[in-house]
């Protein structure tokens, strides 16, 4: 690997199909060779599906000639050859020369090829070139994160660990004739840590890439392991956790998902892993956004979690270019700064302001002291106590992650992607989606979170921009198609401000959410996460009902939904405790009578839950709870004649309408006349 | 790095949009041109990054709400040529991107130049119309000498903020020209935030959090005291403001209506029943009524007997909803925003976007900036004059001209050239100490 300048042969591993469907993606075993002066052992799988093969000198002998292969994959019938790639497979390909294995196998490939060719797609195995070791992509790619001097320190002499060997693969290994096998065992001390010279401290700060090599195995459940902690925080966040809560649940999650029964592969786990998602979250600025806030949130817990030497090592080790403030400066602003330690709710006695723990940063350093008013701040510069340093190195912290995704997405788009096509990239692509939750850019079906917006929409005929982008994307991810979604805008607003107006103004607007304007991002629709952290203005509707609305005008919505008392006072419980997610939830299951166990994380969500629960009741109660349920929708929103219709289409579904054409025109015309009268009787 | 050009350019620009608009002769933008132009050749320093005017975005708005986006120019001259020609209602200046933005896509195919904003001034916008719960003069876009002082007391807050405690010096206030003010702050500093600074920014400055639905519309965070900014913006602007003008100028108190929105913000019951009991008997008092009322508010709340901070709170509560500036938060929060261009004219009452001076901007009086017609008035009245410097100070922007000059522009110059000469001989002694080697 020295000066990158080598030459890497393709190899070839067999995947059964069956097992592509069942995980996902593919699963593979990594092999393939590196420099042609160095002769190894290179299967590296350790759970490989496919037994070792039973006879292993067979096998051998079959490898001394590839015209014996050639010949045998050419006459054998398909079931043979399957038996016999298998073994190669699974077996490893090992050769006293590396070019003559590569020839080999590849030999056995083209054949394979033609035997595909030959019988047909035999739907059973799938050819994945697997140009190199896992360890190889993520070294390339941190490398170029890396420093210089890592580049230099990059040499992959070091083989795989020998834990990476099950024994049975390894006495096949060394039974086979003319094997030269270097397993040279991991040295310890070259451990990432230490190579950057981080070694100190238990937070690694993800400076530059390990050198380490990882099985694709951990390579996928380390990050997956790494996600639920991400994902944990990230619900926690959501329900408004406060910061004790946190630091509990930061705590809780490291220990469960993180932990490993060998010290030093916990620390290579943590790094490992967030390599590995720093690459799944780099493609795009919305998943990039996400992971940077969650990996900062949960570099801030861990910081606090931290025994005081700990922190202050790594305070050392980011090297802040600030001083504490000399006393002659302190004595001038020790009221504004007691000012600000009273103003955040802290008696002064717990704080214990003094000169030497106080820091003078420029304010940019700590925005979110800033933000939220906890410093005194002069000049530009942000007098940091010391029990706020945290925030300090948090922004640290993250903007140096920020630029790293950056070139991440860079070497990503430009190099790993084609060049991981068929092994890496599927798995890194799986694992953005399948945590990220049901996908909502789909057109599905309705929600109450809107509900606010809808009535205010029909009392004033009007909605500003925020409200706007959060009803429009909703009822995008409810199924509503453009040219709907235009008319339905239109006649909303052109009562209040004129057909041509709406034309000229808010058309763009709306085109521009389905993607066909600007930009032309194909919005998805907000999760509650989004909402909830929103903070509408003075003037605005939208929001999350739960966080933004008043208790009383809460009470009053959700009594107009038909929530009984007592769980309504159970959802207010919630609200006041800021758990507006599972408030949410709460109404759900109030509403329908059934238990939502997953929570509602999202508006569509809601929606599409409400009509799974609907749709079910239609089954067994046929027309009843649909209808009523259609006329108090309708009564709720004030959406009369239209809406009824509206909804009728959607609860009932396109697709269902067949089924229930018997009934549809009577249907049809009773929720009409009761829409009808719901008109006449609100006017 | 180079904010000297961009600051030239903007400036033609802006009396270039003035200009075209009104269909002037060369007059006044020629003698003020050929003089910034000298200024800025003279000016143009081995340091400076020529490609840096090249790469800010102009968006010009023509009849019909036509938007020409992504516009840039390599020179002034560029510049005054293309308004000239396309007459826009409306010129708005957005940030320097990585790239030439009219060359963007160009780019994007090539991959590895990302099109990104990278320098823009830290805007705000604070529009009246954000006010209208606590106006009862007028509503939306409507003002008048009432409600206008609630826009100087937005600057004076905002402004004294932005210098003593963000540390920035080279602020600009413009007068939107219907219903607002927008500021510019143009510190090389300010120009290199990142989104999420300018959020932060933003965050401290706003105080409004509830929407709609929620009665409470001022968070005051905090158990025993105000943040230093926020009392200091209390006493030293809100309160006098609010009891000496605002109680008596919008009739806060006058009638029962008026009276509940305020008693909504008090959550204590009986203190509530307490004052509507008292207001209720004394309807004719000789005192203002207005003035009245809130005595007896203030009386009750920060009396000795209310004990929790949260009660005491709620008279500053109170004067913060009705009088803290409103912010359009989006504006400040994203590089990209677009912001109208100082000195355009308003394309629905044709007034001029004067700068005002947060100095004296209690004198601004928004019906008294010069329009459109009247300045061709005053061009055909003064037609024979002799053009030049004299002239220009005389004419109705003169005051204006001048004081976006010499108080903005020349400080702003200044500290542009200092910064890009200290880079660039940082810069030289890199370069130095590597020869050396």
């Amino acid at each position: 690997m020295r000066g990158g300048a080598v030459a890497f042969s393709k190899k070839f591993c067999w995947l059964i199909r069956s097992e592509i469907q069942s995980i996902g993606y593919p699963r593979m075993s990594a092999s393939g060779e590196s420099s042609t002066t160095m002769h190894r052992l290179l299967h590296a799988s350790g759970s490989h599906p496919i037994p070792p093969p039973d006879d292993p000198k067979c096998f051998r002998n079959l490898l001394q000639s590839k015209h014996s292969i050639c010949y045998k994959l050419q006459h054998h019938s398909l079931t043979e050859n399957i038996k016999l790639l298998r073994q190669i497979s699974s077996c490893g390909l090992i050769s006293s020369s590396v070019q003559k294995s590569v020839q080999v196998l590849s030999t056995a490939c083209t054949s394979l090829d033609q035997l595909t060719h030959l019988y047909g797609s035999t739907g059973q195995y799938v050819p994945v070139s697997s140009g190199y070791f896992v360890s190889h992509l993520i070294t390339r790619d941190l490398v170029t994160l890396a420093t210089d001097q890592l580049r230099s320190k990059l040499v992959l002499a070091r083989a795989y660990n020998s834990t990476l060997f099950p024994p049975a693969e390894k006495e096949i290994g060394r039974r086979i004739k003319g094997v030269k096998m270097e397993i040279v065992r991991r040295n310890r001390a070259s451990s990432p840590g230490s190579a950057e010279g981080v070694a100190v401290s238990t937070i690694p700060l993800y400076r530059s890439a390990p050198a380490i090599e990882v099985r694709l195995e951990d390579f996928e459940l380390y990050a997956v392991h790494r996600l639920r902690v991400l994902k944990g925080i990230s619900d926690g966040l959501s329900r408004g956790k406060k910061v004790n809560e946190m630091e509990k649940l930061v705590k809780e999650l490291w220990k469960a998902n993180m932990m490993q029964v060998e010290a030093s592969e916990i620390d290579n786990k943590d790094v490992i892993s967030h390599f590995v998602l720093r690459l799944v979250y780099c493609r795009e600025e919305e998943l990039r956004k996400w992971f940077l806030s969650m990996e900062s949130t949960l570099f801030r817990y861990r910081f606090q979690l931290e025994t005081p030497e700990a922190q202050r090592a790594l305070l050392v080790e980011f090297d802040l270019p600030y001083k504490a403030v000399s006393s002659a400066e302190y004595e001038s602003i020790k009221d504004k700064l007691n000012q600000v330690v009273r103003s955040t709710g802290q008696s002064l006695s717990t704080v214990g302001l003094f000169p030497s723990l106080c820091m003078k940063v420029p304010f940019e350093q700590v925005p979110d002291l800033v933000a939220s008013r906890r410093v005194f701040l002069l000049k530009g510069y942000a007098y940091v106590a010391t029990n706020q340093v945290v925030s300090l190195l948090t922004t640290q912290y993250r903007s140096y992650l920020s630029k790293a995704l950056v070139l991440t997405n860079r070497k990503w788009t430009s190099m790993i992607r084609e060049q991981e096509k068929d092994r890496l990239t599927p798995i890194i692509e799986a694992l953005s989606t399948s945590y990220l939750g049901p996908d909502y850019s789909q057109p599905k079906e309705f929600a109450e979170i809107t509900l606010k917006d809808i009535d205010q929409l029909r009392e004033d005929h009007h909605l500003k921009h925020g409200g706007r982008m959060q009803l429009g994307l909703f009822l995008k991810g409810v199924g509503l198609n453009l040219d709907d979604a235009l008319a339905f805008w239109k006649a909303e607003f052109s009562r209040k401000v004129g057909a041509e107006r709406f034309d000229k103004e808010y058309a763009y607007s709306i085109r521009h959410n389905y993607g066909k304007e600007g930009k032309r991002t194909d919005y998805t629709p907000y999760s509650c996460q989004k909402i909830i952290s929103s903070t509408p203005g003075v003037g605005d509707h939208h929001g999350c009902p739960y966080r933004h609305f008043s208790e009383e005008n809460l009470r009053a919505a959700l009594g107009k939904m038909g929530v009984a008392s007592r769980a309504l006072e159970e959802v207010i419980d919630k609200v006041r405790n800021r758990h507006y997610q599972l408030a949410c939830t709460l109404t759900f299951e109030a509403i329908h009578g059934e238990s939502c166990d997953v929570g509602i994380n999202h508006p569509n969500q809601y929606y599409s839950d409400s009509r799974k629960i609907l749709d079910s009741k239609v089954i067994l109660e046929w027309l009843f709870p649909t209808y009523s349920f259609l006329i108090s929708y309708s009564l709720l929103v004030r959406w009369y004649t239209e809406f009824a219709l509206f909804a009728l289409l959607f609860f009932n579904g396109w697709r269902s309408v067949s089924s229930m054409q018997l009934l549809d025109t009577d249907l049809y015309l009773k929720i009409f006349n009761a829409s009808y009268l719901c008109y006449i009787f609100h006017l | 790095m180079v904010g000297e050009r961009v600051v030239d350019e903007r400036e033609d620009m802006e009396i270039d949009g003035v200009k075209a608009e009104k269909n002037y002769s060369n007059e006044i933008p020629d003698g003020f041109n050929s003089n910034l132009l000298k200024i800025y050749y003279d000016g143009k320093h081995p340091g400076c990054d020529h490609s840096y005017f090249g790469r800010r975005e102009f968006s010009f708005t023509l009849d019909n709400d036509i938007y020409l986006r992504f516009q840039s120019f390599n020179s002034s001259a560029e510049l005054e040529k293309a308004i000239k020609e396309k007459c826009p209602f409306k010129i708005d200046i957005g940030p320097v991107y990585s790239v030439d933005p009219a060359k963007r896509h160009a780019y994007s195919q090539s991959g590895d130049n990302v099109f990104t904003p990278v320098e823009r001034e830290l805007i705000f916008d604070i529009d009246i119309s954000d006010y209208d719960d606590v106006r009862y003069c007028c509503s939306g876009a409507d003002v008048c000498s009432e409600c206008w002082p609630l826009m100087t007391v937005a600057i004076k807050v905002i402004d004294t903020a932005l210098r003593d405690d963000f540390g920035f010096n080279h602020i600009l206030w413009v007068y939107s020209g219907r219903r607002g003010v927008h500021c510019w702050v143009c510190d090389g500093k300010a120009r290199r935030l990142r989104n999420e600074q300018r959020a932060a920014i933003a965050e401290y400055l706003h105080v409004h959090k509830g929407n709609e639905n929620s009665l409470k519309k001022v968070s005051l965070e905090g158990g025993f005291s105000l943040h230093p900014f926020l009392a200091r913006s209390y006493t030293d602007i809100l309160k006098d403001f609010f009891e000496g003008k605002h109680l008596a100028t919008q009739q806060l108190f006058s009638d029962e209506e008026r009276c509940e929105k305020i008693l909504g913000r008090i959550p204590d019951e009986s203190i509530t029943s307490e004052l509507r009991g008292k207001w209720q008997d004394n309807k004719r008092s000789r005192d203002d009524i207005n003035v009245a009322r809130w005595g007896h508010l203030k009386h009750l709340l920060q009396s000795g007997k209310q004990k929790s901070p949260g009660i005491r709170r709620c008279v500053e509560e109170v004067v913060f909803s009705f009088t803290y500036p409103r912010l359009d938060m989006e504006v400040s929060k994203h590089m990209n925003h677009l912001l109208k261009a100082p000195f355009c004219i308003h394309p629905k009452t044709g007034h001029v976007c004067v700068p005002i001076d947060p100095k004296h901007c209690e004198d601004f009086d928004p019906s008294a900036v010069p329009t459109l017609s009247k300045l061709l008035e005053e061009l055909n009245m003064g037609a024979l004059r002799s053009d030049g410097e004299d002239e220009l100070e005389n004419s109705l922007l003169g005051q204006s001209i001048k004081y976006f000059r010499s108080s903005f522009l020349q400080p702003l110059l200044k500290s542009c050239k200092e910064e890009i000469e200290s880079s660039y001989a940082a810069k030289l002694q890199q370069s130095n100490n590597s020869l050396s080697w």
